[in-house]
């Protein structure tokens, strides 16, 4: 799980003869960047892409394969366009909407393919969206024995579906709070609104998780 | 047991890690007092772990790694190519101008060329006289490449009439007296 952009920031921040931060360092990359420097491309993009990925993964619903191709999608749109980009926001929180955005266009565009070709395969609707993508999940299991396996693949399938069915924008705040610790402030320059709204958009994402999920929670 | 609603805020920006200094000691001092809005800090707590764990966050392999930088690099600079070329041409925009004039000349030249696309035009007089003579009929045709053999069946046909001539036949009365006195 990739660390917080604050652990990170801190990281760097303490490394030993380290002075620059996560934001300045960013900074002298993307100028570079802007001026075509490939090295400082491949230095943002090593530096950026197991965070990026991250959050494709869990936005696609946890499908490895198409998390890779979104964070390689991102990562053009964001050197296509880095040309425009000032510096009156941080870099990453830039580069963070560009991932999420990119994400949710592809979602948005498989949901209208799905309701246009929905007539012609009805019996899918019985299936579970979720199963495919869950059998790609990383193994948890350990040493743990057949019973443990199974609860645990039913939860991991009953949290994403519980995931699956917040609001868009619920859910891009929780996934971004819970799964990549970032902050409300962050959250809202990623996802461009206030930063009450965020708050809102979390407690009741928050809220619904934990009906949604409160059979597997210990009494 | 429900959480007191004053403090329902409060409680979520504190499993989040997001209450700030000023208000965590009044909060602690609440939660000590308080066993419902602790029960739901834990319920709270448990279910993000929960979460968190359930669905964690598999890492970027090296090899998918690799591709991905690989593929991006590669197609800036395909992209940076093309951008190269576009801008070559985008950078001779004064040149456009004349290029629309030229468009423009020919198309309007080909207009007038197919609208004077009639046989008065002298040059399609020309083509349509060639025409006519292309279609002149066979029978004439025949008639003037035989016109040599016509001549020559005519003088034979005077040389027969000479050399048949009967003998009181065709020559006058001139020519008989000069065979007879002569
Ligand atoms: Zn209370």
């Amino acid at each position: 799980m990739p660390a917080s952009i604050v652990d990170q920031e801190e990281q760097e921040r303490d490394a030993p003869g380290g002075r620059l931060t996560m934001v300045q360092k960013d900074e002298a990359l993307v100028a570079r960047a802007q001026k075509h420097d490939q090295q400082a491309i491949e230095e943002l993009i090593n530096r950026y892409q197991d965070r990026a990925y991250a959050i494709a993964y869990h936005m696609c619903s946890g499908d490895s394969e198409e998390a890779q191709d979104m964070t390689q999608e991102a990562f053009l749109k964001m050197f296509g366009s880095i040309g425009k980009f000032r510096g009156t926001s941080s870099f990453y929180t830039w580069f963070y909407r560009i991932v999420v955005n990119t994400c949710l266009d592809e979602r948005r565009r498989r949901r209208r393919k799905e309701r246009i070709f929905s007539f012609r395969r009805p019996d899918r609707g019985n299936d579970d969206p979720a199963k495919d993508v869950f059998e790609e999940e990383p193994d948890r299991r350990g040493d743990a024995n057949p019973l443990d396996v199974l609860s645990g693949e039913e939860l991991g399938r009953e949290i994403r579906k519980a995931v699956q069915s917040l609001p868009e924008k619920q859910r891009t705040a929780f996934q971004l709070k819970v799964f990549h610790g970032l902050s409300i402030r962050e959250i809202a320059l990623v996802m461009n609104l206030a930063e009450g709204t965020i708050k809102n958009h979390l407690f009741r994402a928050t809220h619904f998780m934990q009906k949604a999920l409160g059979q597997w929670m210990t009494p | 047991m429900k959480p007191c609603p004053a403090f329902k805020e409060t409680l979520l920006l504190d499993i989040y890690g997001e209450l700030d200094h000023d208000h965590l000691s009044d909060w602690e001092r609440h939660l000590e007092s308080c066993e419902a809005c602790r029960r739901e800090k834990d319920r709270l707590l448990s279910m993000l772990h929960t979460v968190k764990t359930g669905l964690p966050t598999p890492s970027l392999s090296f090899v998918a790694a690799e591709k991905i930088s690989g593929s991006v690099m590669r197609k800036l600079v395909e992209g940076r190519t093309d951008a190269r070329w576009w801008q070559l041409f985008a950078g001779q925009h004064r040149l456009v101008p004349a290029l629309a004039t030229t468009f423009l000349v020919i198309a309007v030249s080909t207009w007038f060329f197919l609208r004077e696309f009639q046989p008065s035009h002298p040059f399609f007089q020309n083509a349509a006289h060639i025409t006519a003579n292309e279609q002149m009929p066979i029978d004439d045709l025949e008639v003037i490449k035989n016109m040599d053999l016509l001549k020559e069946m005519d003088t034979i046909e005077k040389l027969v009439t000479f050399v048949e001539e009967p003998e009181y036949g065709s020559l006058n009365d001139y020519e008989r007296q000069c065979i007879s006195y002569g």
